[in-house]
């Protein structure tokens, strides 16, 4: 299969990352590479396994992932947290507009 | 007096029978890092102040743990709460995290002095810190070569005695790598045995916090302040941690070595494989015994892990959005252009590249092709070590198929850089702890042997390792600079 430059910009656009037009073709290339490469897997045997989506989601009870109480705690540092925004006003985030006029 | 020669434990000792002061070992430290770092450039930022501030309190209120005082590097993808966070991202150059990793305040309980935080690959992506957004690290035994990475600051640090010892993050081989480039020892520890509360999301399957020292002991005692059951990680596991400095013990008498065969292979460069058969014979020597051994589906190894780690790292790197913290574009007049204009002068080409490789695999149409495939693969691939293990203590592979490679040499070639994580990244699929120590020199560049062991089996591995340091002292070799 090969990776068009329209694939490459469908996909970016998917992840909300802006790429000038060097960047489609040189990633359009790239990508054909890489996933010629890991096309392998398809030689793989996978007929009843079943995905491992965490190594720790088997191998006995005692290294399973635990469970606990989900229960909110209050965070001291809210200040801290704000003081980081791009840009903030009365302890909220600022954003810009978000109907603009090109389609979302 | 050289302080910054000297491993952890010996500072340790020479700490707590007062023979050295802390705020003596923080200045000395320092003026290591004044003399060499201008060279190296392991770290992004240094924290001096804060460190001597930290050592002088020590020095009037007395010691706190069994390494408190000595001074350690930190990655820069570990949020220390007040002390920039970067990631080496402009996205995130300017950020400070509200909070310390659950590392850090670990470090901070046993009285450890952090003195800076440590170069990397741009997230945490690459094999020799050149994605950096900041700077390339050089390799302190060769500077036209690089530390490997993604932990390359933190390996080289050590190695340049710019830190007694340092912590990274692996998530395809990101410490056991750069150990194996710059000479030092490196653990992967299991999935799951350190916490990863405040270790800033790459791959969340994989990423797993560990120790870069000077040598096998130094490694075993900072596990036992990093390694805890913390409820903040939900992956982190509730099981007792064992005193590893029980397991450094000179003894593989009757210990089993499995080699793959699809590690010494095709790839491997000749003086490397050379340097692990060595390496085999001393086991060899000292009462183990070792045979090869086939995990045929280490093959698909790489292939799997290029498409589960770019699926997971598209996910958790949407949250640089630039609204809540990091670098927002001035190009914007709307949301989804501020996103698309943040994010694209925001992340480098390498994390652009892994971003379209995870959201083309996660997508319609291509996710039970790409990821639902690879994560049955992984489970093959875990599968082939748990039988290994069956019949076997411990696997061993070289590190990397080569020694540190020179800087620009693949730089433009991505496929090339991901072959150099080929004997690690199976690791980290099958969640199992690893660790690379010293076993030689290839053209007086240091060589890496690694050892494989079974998920919560730290202490085989440290006694193993430990065995053959004592055997061959290979770490007791220094770059000269």
């Amino acid at each position: 299969m090969s990776i068009s430059k329209d694939t490459v910009e469908y996909t970016a656009k998917l992840a909300r990352l802006g790429l000038s037009e060097d960047e489609k073709t040189l990633y359009a290339k790239q990508l054909n590479d890489i996933l010629g490469y890991v096309d392998v897997i398809n030689s793989a045997d996978t007929k009843n396994i079943s995905p491992t989506a965490s190594t720790r989601l088997s191998g006995g009870k005692e290294k399973t992932t635990p469970m606990r109480q989900d229960k909110a705690v209050q965070f001291e540092g809210i200040k801290k947290i704000i003081g980081n925004a791009p840009e903030q006003e009365d302890n909220m985030f600022r954003v810009p507009k978000i109907m603009g006029d090109e389609e979302q | 007096m050289n302080l910054h020669k000297l491993t952890a434990h010996e500072l340790a000792d020479k700490l707590r029978s007062k023979e050295i002061g802390c705020v003596e070992l923080i200045n000395d430290i320092y003026s290591r890092i004044d003399a060499v770092e201008g060279k190296i450039g392991a770290f992004n930022c240094l924290t001096k102040d804060a460190a001597l501030k930290k050592a002088k309190e020590l020095d009037d209120k007395g010691l706190n743990g069994e390494l408190s005082g000595v001074p350690i590097a930190l990655k820069d993808n570990i949020c220390t709460d007040g002390v920039k966070t970067t990631c080496s991202s402009k996205i995130l150059k300017d950020f400070i995290p509200p909070y310390n990793a659950t590392v850090v305040e670990l470090l901070q309980n046993e009285g450890m002095i952090p003195v800076g935080k440590t170069n990397l690959d741009e997230f945490a992506m690459g094999s020799s810190t050149e994605n950096s957004a900041f700077k390339t690290t050089k390799n302190p035994w060769d500077i036209q070569r690089v530390p490997g990475g993604s932990s390359g600051g933190s390996a080289a640090a050590v190695a340049a005695d710019e830190a007694s010892l340092a912590l990274g993050s692996d998530t395809g081989g990101s410490i056991r790598q750069p150990a194996s480039f710059c000479g030092v020892v490196g653990l992967k520890p299991t999935y799951g045995r350190v916490s990863r509360y405040g270790l800033i999301a790459f791959a969340s399957s994989l990423d797993q916090i560990g120790p870069l020292t000077k040598d096998v002991t130094d490694a075993a005692l900072l596990m036992n302040v990093i390694a805890k059951y913390d409820r903040r990680d939900s992956t982190s596991a509730n099981v007792d941690t064992p005193d590893y400095k029980k397991s450094l013990i000179k003894d593989v008498k009757g210990l089993k070595i499995a080699v793959p065969k699809e590690l010494m292979g095709e790839g491997i460069e000749e003086n490397t494989k050379k340097a692990i058969l060595e390496a085999l014979k001393v086991y060899e020597k000292m009462g183990a015994t070792f045979k090869e051994v086939s995990l045929p589906s280490l093959k698909f190894a790489l292939a799997t892990y290029y498409i589960i780690a770019p699926a997971e790292a598209s996910s958790n790197l949407s949250r640089y959005d630039g609204v809540h913290y990091g670098h927002r574009s001035e190009k914007q007049n709307d949301l989804l252009n501020m996103y698309l204009s943040t994010r694209s002068e925001g992340f480098g080409p390498e994390v652009k590249r892994r971003i379209i490789i995870g959201t083309y695999a996660l997508s319609s149409g291509y996710y039970d092709a790409y990821y639902l495939k690879a994560q049955k693969v992984r489970t093959l691939i875990k599968q082939d070590f748990d039988d290994t293990f069956k019949d076997f203590d411990v696997v061993m592979s070289p590190t990397c198929p080569s020694p540190a490679f020179k800087i620009g040499e693949k730089v433009s070639d991505p496929l090339s850089m991901y072959l150099s994580d080929i004997a690690t990244i199976p690791i980290n699929l099958a969640g199992i702890p690893a660790i690379s120590i010293p076993c030689g020199f290839d053209n007086d560049l240091p060589v890496g042997l690694q050892i494989m062991g079974k998920a919560f089996d730290e202490e085989t591995l440290f006694r193993a390792a430990f065995s053959y340091e004592q055997e061959t002292q290979w770490n007791k070799r220094k770059p000269e600079l």
